[in-house]
């Protein structure tokens, strides 16, 4: 199912947030949402999880997304949010199956397949070592892949995925995006978002670039991330190599122009 | 400790602690007397004494200390804060205001409904307040910041009652009612509060879905299907109908919707819905605990169950935070 958005535009505070965005997720793919800080990444992907209002359409496995219900959105779009929350010292097992939640009837218990689901979703994320431990114990890292892991469980056609790498170790950060590669590939339609670029490029299918809440760019990450897109929308210098044909980034300073705008800072 | 058996243990000790309640009383009645004048009407003064005093007594301590219990980890699964507890959220102190109302005016002189009437039309004002702000486009802190508002304007005009109280008999009867007590009640009491009460009960459990997708934060409670302005709506009207019916026949009584969650959480698996049926097992069982303690502990001198219940909670509470430090929850 496609998760799509035409025309998206967010007013927060007053403030232009989200200005005409375009953006479709397609089945069996993992797009990387890209951008500087405030380009408004999560706020479309809040828009695209039904969680902000908007003016322009958001369809959602080609219905209209404002006219599902709450319940009905559940069990197609999942989404984890950027901000890791754990409120009480659960286990992180209860913490995984609370994904199950919108598959539950009321008062329902989970059955054999929705704790075969979890425990699926608790190897994806590697945290099945960690099942009888109190989510609130961990550390952040850990918490992430636990909230990841949850987001997984809920097992919707589409998922949303707001830095789900931020925090993470080296392996760890790989782990998750080959993760998603494999959920993806069961047709599954993945929207992520990243500040680690390289990570972007190596394993996105597609990278979608936004600066100040319009879409910059949107294809292939060999041909989007190039050094003039780097300098321009991120105001870095890059050294790029390529990998199995992919771009492999190494930012190695700021671009001209922030470069100036930071020396005239500090003569400030 | 599994669910089940957690909530059975707890039935167990409410169904105890209602039988001494029935039969502890200045009344020195026997165990057969007591059983004949409750159930066949036995002796006269027997009948009375059990139909009229004792039985609404205790059902009472029951159906307020479960409201309490309820309420209390509802807001604390809600708010995802330990420290949350029913007064939070302000229908407590307009209740109170509203009995208060009665007593300066003098109109609780003139009808032993006065009283909780004016306290139920208090509580009633909160919550028409608390849900027409639940209802707009709000966060869960505007409501709260709001019951905080609510509470101090209450707490505000009761003092303005008191300054300008006519007599200082009224003065003193209005601090006694403000003190919290289960006495002298009648089944005219039990059968007004009761209604408002279950209503009350009935929205908090059925939020409890709710409760547990919002330990994750409020957007990943929406991602995971909760209506989340319907889910406000419901745990605020449901707290302020359980508290406030409560708060209209006893007058406000503190820490047991702070302290029974606290007291259960650990030994359930956390998950804010599990612990709704046992806080609120647990917080009839205080409760009638206490008012026992506050008929027996002076003799001669009945103690207010509201001032008992601080008097213990207070410090209880403190030993409770510091004993470990990340025991909070």
């Amino acid at each position: 199912m496609e998760l799509s958005a035409r025309g998206l535009n967010v007013d927060l505070a007053g403030r232009a947030v989200l200005r005409g965005v375009d953006v479709d997720v397609r089945p069996g793919e993992v797009v990387g949402l890209l951008g500087p800080n405030g380009a408004g990444k999560s706020t479309l992907m809040r828009a695209l999880a039904g969680q902000v209002a908007h003016a322009g359409t958001v369809r959602i496995g080609g219905r209209d997304g404002a006219a599902l219900s709450p319940s009905e959105r559940a069990r197609l779009v999942a989404y984890l949010p950027q901000t890791r929350v754990i409120g009480w010292p659960v286990s992180v097992e209860k913490a995984v199956a609370l994904g199950r939640l919108p598959w539950l009837g009321f008062g329902g218990r989970p059955g054999p397949r929705d704790v075969e689901i979890c425990r699926e979703a608790m190897a994806v994320m590697d945290v099945e070592g960690l099942a009888g431990r109190r989510a609130t114990e961990l550390s952040g890292g850990e918490q992430a892949r636990v909230l990841a892991a949850r987001a997984i469980a809920q097992d919707t056609p589409m998922l949303i995925a707001d830095e789900p790498a931020s925090g993470l170790d080296p392996a760890h950060q790989i782990a998750m995006m080959a993760a998603l590669g494999t959920i993806a590939r069961r047709r599954r339609a993945i929207l992520v978002s990243l500040h680690d670029l390289t990570l972007a490029a190596r394993w996105c299918d597609r990278v979608v670039v936004l600066r100040d809440g319009a879409v910059a760019a949107d294809g292939d990450p060999a041909d989007v991330l190039d050094a003039a897109m780097l300098a321009k929308i991120f105001g870095i210098r890059a050294h790029i190599a390529r990998e199995d044909g992919r771009p492999v980034l190494a930012p190695v300073g700021l671009s001209g122009e922030a470069a100036r705008g930071t020396a005239a800072g500090e003569m400030r | 400790m599994s669910p089940a058996r957690l909530a059975l243990l707890l039935s167990i000790a409410v169904a105890l602690l209602f039988a001494a309640s029935l039969l502890v009383g200045p009344a020195a009645l026997g165990l057969t007397a007591s059983l004949d004048g409750l159930l066949s009407g036995g002796g006269e003064a027997a009948a009375i004494i059990m139909r009229e005093v004792r039985l609404p007594r205790a059902l009472l301590a029951a159906l307020v200390g479960f409201g309490l219990g309820l309420s209390g980890a509802a807001l604390q699964g809600f708010l995802r804060n330990p420290l949350a507890e029913p007064g939070i959220i302000g229908v407590s102190a307009t209740a109170s205001l509203g009995a208060v109302i009665m007593f300066y005016s003098g109109l609780a002189g003139a009808s032993m409904l006065a009283l909780p009437a004016g306290a139920m039309v208090g509580a009633l004002v909160a919550v028409v307040v608390l849900l027409a702000i639940a209802a707009g486009n709000t966060t869960t802190l505007t409501l709260i910041l709001a019951g905080i508002a609510l509470s101090s304007l209450a707490g505000a005009f009761t003092s303005l009652a008191l300054n300008l109280s006519p007599n200082p008999f009224a003065s003193y009867e209005i601090i006694f009612w403000l003190l919290g007590s289960i006495k002298d009640r009648s089944m005219l009491h039990v059968w007004i509060s009761l209604p408002p009460m279950i209503v009350g009960w009935t929205l908090i459990l059925a939020s409890a879905r709710a409760l547990d997708a919002l330990s994750f934060g409020e957007e990943a409670a929406q991602s995971l299907g909760i209506d989340l302005p319907r889910a406000r709506i419901m745990l605020v009207a449901g707290v302020a109908l359980a508290v406030g019916a409560g708060v209209a026949v006893t007058g406000a009584i503190g820490f047991v919707g702070l302290v029974v969650p606290h007291l259960l959480r650990p030994l359930t698996d956390r998950m804010p819905s599990r612990l709704l049926l046992p806080s609120g097992l647990g917080g009839a069982a205080l409760l009638l605990a206490a008012d026992i303690a506050a008929r027996t502990i002076v003799p001669a001198k009945e103690l207010n169950v509201g001032v008992l219940t601080a008097l213990i909670g207070a410090p209880f509470f403190l030993w409770l935070v510091t004993r470990s430090r990340r025991g909070l929850a």
